[in-house]
């Protein structure tokens, strides 16, 4: 295949002594983490699991714009330690993170520590050998480690997301190196979330969306939907996350055992949505700090809310942004909120489809002209 | 792009090719005197002060023929392509506030560079902790000569006092960015030949 990407020049008489780890470091090219060196072997098995055509472009990258090609997505894959057949996976995270409603531009400049958040749905999950079960979040599969690294090389080298110039983030968070998962659903007692927005179960899906690190929520006493929820409401009410004056989405991972305690009781996923979003939220007053700074009005929320000192300020404008998830393994009472970036990134939800169902290079993003 | 290989050594760059064309800013104005300035808040905490402020400040000394003011819907986000194309058939310069947050900053050079590719001069204001984004994401659009105007940061939890001392700063510097420079027309062909060798591997 003609390989397009380049290349560096060394002397033969030091060829022996190249160490390519220590140059992929040399060129800043990692995310801190030595990378595997990609080979053409490796880049085209890639380059063939996404359909062959090496310099296809499957989008451009904010925001350095970088074409992401799929030799490059392959060559970032490699580096991230990704199998072939994650592919249809890395491309469709990237697919969803470069629709223009999910603001990729914003999300990796913005000083807030948000980092996408992506959640697989359907038997790809299970086919590739994803974990949504113990530790999922955690460390030691492969599947769900190197797909959110491929992710995140990809933000970094073909994007320009590196801290300090095009990323500000002030702080970071653990989840910028990777951030991916699968929804438990050999185990849930709940309908999978791809299913709740209208796929099909046999149908593979991803989805993104910008967010926090997972904040535990321990409850090891409530038996019944209400307990455990009041619960997470209280994870859900702090004023200290974007979510509380910034709106938007946020994300709930529900563990097993609570799923199962709160679906033995008969309620579906809108319930539980439902009930989360009309008992949490904060006091106007707490939002405006009883106005000690000036009058506040805050036009991040949305004009509807009511602002007298009492009036609830629900944490997102409808239970439909609250993005419900069943992850997790069999034993713990222990469940997560996610609070995410704000309204100024749109969650994104895509099919997994083994090839690109976008137009031609051109538009590949929806971006035609910048 | 290519690819090389010695004996058994190939390194493969991962960052991809950017499509760097330069774009030229829109012309530069010869006196403000007359003008319709347009001015875009992009609704972070205290754009509208220091916008209304330095409208104030300019209107002291130069006469427009009329100041337009616009509120754009997410700070991290472009302004709607409408809402460029409404302001740049409305105005004949634009000063938009305020980058003083990664996304923020971001869009806010996007929106001033957008509405330049329209024929406005425009000034967007940033904050001193973001001058090298802004350097970058002027490259990476294909503007690199577009200067910002550059205030003290913070921004968003400051006095009024503290407000009146960015709004005269705003003041010198957008009227030297809406304005002709012929001085400045040299050192730009060079840094843009440089920018652009240097993007294009």
């Amino acid at each position: 295949m003609a390989l397009a990407s380049a290349l560096l020049e060394h002397s033969s008489s030091d060829i022996d002594d190249v160490d390519l780890v220590e140059l992929y470091f040399e060129h800043g090219w990692t995310d801190g983490l030595p990378v595997v060196p990609p080979t053409p072997d490796k880049i085209d098995a890639v380059v063939r699991a996404l359909g062959g055509d090496p310099g296809f472009v499957e989008c451009k990258v904010a925001p350095r714009w970088g074409a992401l090609t799929r030799e490059v997505l392959a060559i970032n894959m490699v580096m991230a330690g990704c199998k072939p057949d994650f592919a249809p996976v890395v491309r469709a995270a990237l697919l969803a993170l470069t629709d223009p409603p999910f603001n990729l531009n914003g999300v990796q400049a913005t000083t807030h520590m948000a980092s996408p958040l992506v959640i697989v749905n359907g038997p790809i999950a299970r086919e590739i050998g994803m974990n949504g079960g113990a530790n999922a979040f955690g460390s030691g599969n492969r599947a769900n480690a190197t797909i959110g690294r491929a992710i995140r090389l990809i933000m970094l080298n073909v994007g320009g997301g590196r801290a300090p110039d095009l990323d500000k983030c002030t702080l970071g968070n653990p989840a910028k190196y990777t951030y991916c998962v699968c929804e438990n659903e050999d185990h849930s007692p709940l309908a999978p979330y791809h299913v709740e927005h209208g796929y099909a179960a046999d149908r593979s899906t991803v989805f993104a969306m910008a967010a926090e690190a997972p904040h535990s929520v321990t409850d090891h006493q409530c038996n019944d939907p209400e307990g455990i929820l009041d619960t997470m409401c209280s994870a859900m009410s702090t004023i200290a996350s974007n979510t509380a004056v910034l709106s938007g989405h946020c994300a709930v991972a529900l563990g097993l055992e609570h799923a199962r305690t709160i679906a033995k009781h008969g309620w579906t996923r809108n319930d539980i949505k439902s009930y989360l979003w009309l008992n949490s939220g904060n006091r106007f007053d707490a939002i405006s700090r009883s106005h000690r700074y000036g009058k506040v009005y805050n036009r991040n929320l949305p004009k509807w809310y009511k602002r007298e000192p009492d009036s609830r300020m629900p944490i997102v404008e409808s239970a439909d942004r609250i993005h419900l998830f069943v992850v997790g393994g069999d034993a713990g009472r222990f469940s997560a909120f996610i609070p995410g970036w704000g309204h100024m990134s749109t969650p994104v939800l895509r099919p997994i489809t083994e090839t690109s169902t976008m137009p031609g290079a051109e538009c590949a993003d929806g971006m035609c002209k910048l | 792009m290519s690819y090389h290989q010695r004996s058994s050594i190939v390194v493969f760059d991962p960052r991809g090719i950017v499509d760097s064309a330069i774009t030229p800013r829109a012309p530069r104005k010869t006196k403000l005197e007359g003008l319709r300035l347009g001015i875009l808040d992009n609704s972070k905490w205290n754009a509208n002060k220091l916008l209304r402020g330095a409208s104030t400040a300019l209107s002291k000394d130069i006469k427009f023929a009329a100041v337009n003011y616009y509120v754009k819907e997410s700070f991290s986000k472009d302004a709607a392509p409408e809402l460029i194309e409404k302001i740049a058939r409305e105005n004949d310069i634009v000063l938009t506030a305020i980058g003083d947050c990664g996304s923020c900053c971001s869009c806010c050079i996007r929106d001033a560079i957008a509405l330049e590719g329209l024929g406005i001069p425009s000034a967007a204001i940033i904050t001193t902790e973001f001058v090298r984004e802004t350097e970058l994401t002027r490259r990476a659009l294909g503007m690199p000569d577009l200067d910002p105007v550059v205030i003290d940061h913070p921004v968003s939890s400051i006095t009024q006092e503290e407000i009146d001392v960015r709004v005269r700063q705003i003041k010198e510097t957008a009227q030297r960015i809406w304005l002709a420079d012929t001085e400045n027309e040299g050192v730009t062909q060079t840094r843009t030949l440089i920018l652009a060798t240097d993007e294009v591997n």
